[in-house]
């Protein structure tokens, strides 16, 4: 397991670096897909809740390190979509197209809810989404069309750290 | 008869390790928020070198590409005109090149001469991963002299405008907040009236600015156009930086101060190049009087 967590941890601080530099070219009304929460999804969703939350602990610490948000943000959110995403473990088959698109939505929704929740007890330095406003949907809309293509390498990658499990 | 012990649920290790993540994870933002941001200098530092290694791979390429492209083209040519009228016409074509980046990197040399303090220059290589927040990439760090709170300039058209504030100092490359953050606030003044008020961003680049918290008794003074420049106040950004010019002047019946949209002296779609402004090192022309 630790091989995994290794893996998403440098898997997903690599696609936050990706954002930054090479999709803001990609960027549609200036938003770019969470690639980062894709990989800690599908951690989640490949190995279980334990392995879901400490890999997005861990990528969540790093992406703070690279973001202006308040030291602690990714790390919340990604530990409990990671937590979250991981109960759903074994109970179906993953797919290729309709789950990977279902849970990047629901996760980036998921992580939308989470903000609204930490600028209650915050206040102002937590920057939430506005649920009507544009960039919001944009962004689960690029996310979610970016999944099914971003689980394909994450299936190789998965396959080589555990060549004898099957999957999902 | 046997009495039946109570079944006590066990939880997996799952729930403990989350339990634990999550009271960790909450006690690094409770941290955070009251800034306690020594943890995330060594943690940018960390990173600061790879965002510039994938900046500089992707410059490379797109750099090989337009040579790429050139070729072809001037292959073409040459099968058109004479050996030498080809020659010539490449010859051309580089040095009109050379002459346009010359140019470029000659106007912001000017402006680096012209400016008060000492001064970094430094070039965006990268944004915010997330998208809540309006942060650019700048490819210089404490290794250069860069520090937190140190303001940002850049140059445009000739006028030297607030671009924002660093905010995070890696070791080669550091995060800049940009003046139309919802969390950038700058202590402003009208150049000509002398008015006080507080700039806010809204948000996004495409958004005016707006002047928050001006003396209502500033209505008949002020108007579409006029300048505003950074006050001094605060000890952050120095005085008399452009900010912007007022686009919309608005001024409610019930309130005390009045609330203007400005809009921005730079063109923050198209800013490249900026100049970190180090206000407590002696400057070069201070040193030389």
């Amino acid at each position: 397991m630790i091989r995994t967590i290794i893996a998403g941890a440098f898997l997903s601080v690599l696609m936050a670096l990706l954002e930054s530099s090479v999709l803001r070219y990609a960027a549609i009304f200036h938003v770019v897909p969470d690639l980062a929460l894709c990989v800690v999804v599908y951690v989640a969703y490949q190995n279980g809740s334990l392995a879901g939350e400490i890999t997005g602990f861990v990528s969540g610490l790093l992406l703070d390190f690279l973001s202006a948000a308040p030291l602690g943000l990714h790390t919340f959110t990604f530990t409990c979509i990671g937590a979250a995403v991981g109960v759903f473990r074994g109970k179906f088959v993953l797919g290729r197209v309709f789950f990977p698109v279902l849970f990047a939505t629901g996760a980036v929704l998921a992580k939308a809810v989470l903000l609204l929740a930490l600028r209650l007890l915050f206040g102002d330095t937590i920057p939430v989404y506005h649920f009507f406003a544009r960039e919001l949907w944009v962004e689960v809309a690029y996310t979610a069309l970016c999944a099914p293509f971003l689980f394909v390498p994450l299936r190789a990658v998965n396959k080589m750290l555990h060549p004898r499990d099957k999957g999902f | 008869m046997k009495v039946k012990k109570p079944h006590l649920r066990h939880f997996g290790a799952d729930v403990y390790v989350f339990i634990a993540l999550f009271v960790v994870s909450f006690a690094l933002l409770v941290l955070s928020t009251r800034s306690f941001t020594v943890f995330r200098d060594v943690g940018l530092s960390t990173f600061s070198g790879v965002r510039g290694g994938i900046h500089s791979v992707q410059s490379f390429f797109a750099g090989t590409a337009t040579a790429v492209r050139e070729v072809l083209v001037l292959r073409r040519e040459y099968e058109e005109l004479t050996e030498r009228m080809t020659r010539y016409e490449q010859e051309m074509r580089t040095s009109a090149e050379i002459r346009e980046e010359n140019y470029r990197l000659r106007e912001q040399l000017d402006f680096s001469r012209g400016i008060q303090y000492r001064h970094i220059a430094a070039e965006i290589s990268g944004r915010d991963p997330d998208n809540l927040f309006q942060a650019f990439v700048i490819n210089k760090g404490t290794k250069h002299g860069v520090a937190r709170d140190m303001s940002v300039v850049a140059y445009r058209a000739g006028v030297q405008a607030l671009a924002g504030k660093v905010i995070e100092a890696g070791f080669l490359e550091s995060l800049v907040m940009p003046l139309y953050d919802t969390t950038s606030y700058v202590s402003a003044r009208f150049a000509a009236s002398r008015y006080e008020g507080i700039v806010e961003g809204q948000g996004e680049s495409e958004l005016p600015l707006l002047i928050r918290y001006v003396s209502k008794r500033a209505q008949d003074e002020i108007k579409t156009g006029d300048l505003v420049i950074t006050s001094g106040l605060g000890g952050i950004y120095p005085a008399g930086i452009t900010i912007g010019r007022v686009s919309k002047v608005e001024a409610r019946e019930a309130e005390t101060s009045m609330d203007l949209e400005l809009e921005s002296a730079l063109d923050f779609s198209k800013l490249e190049y900026v100049f970190v402004l180090d206000t407590k090192t002696q400057s070069v022309t201070e040193a030389a009087q």
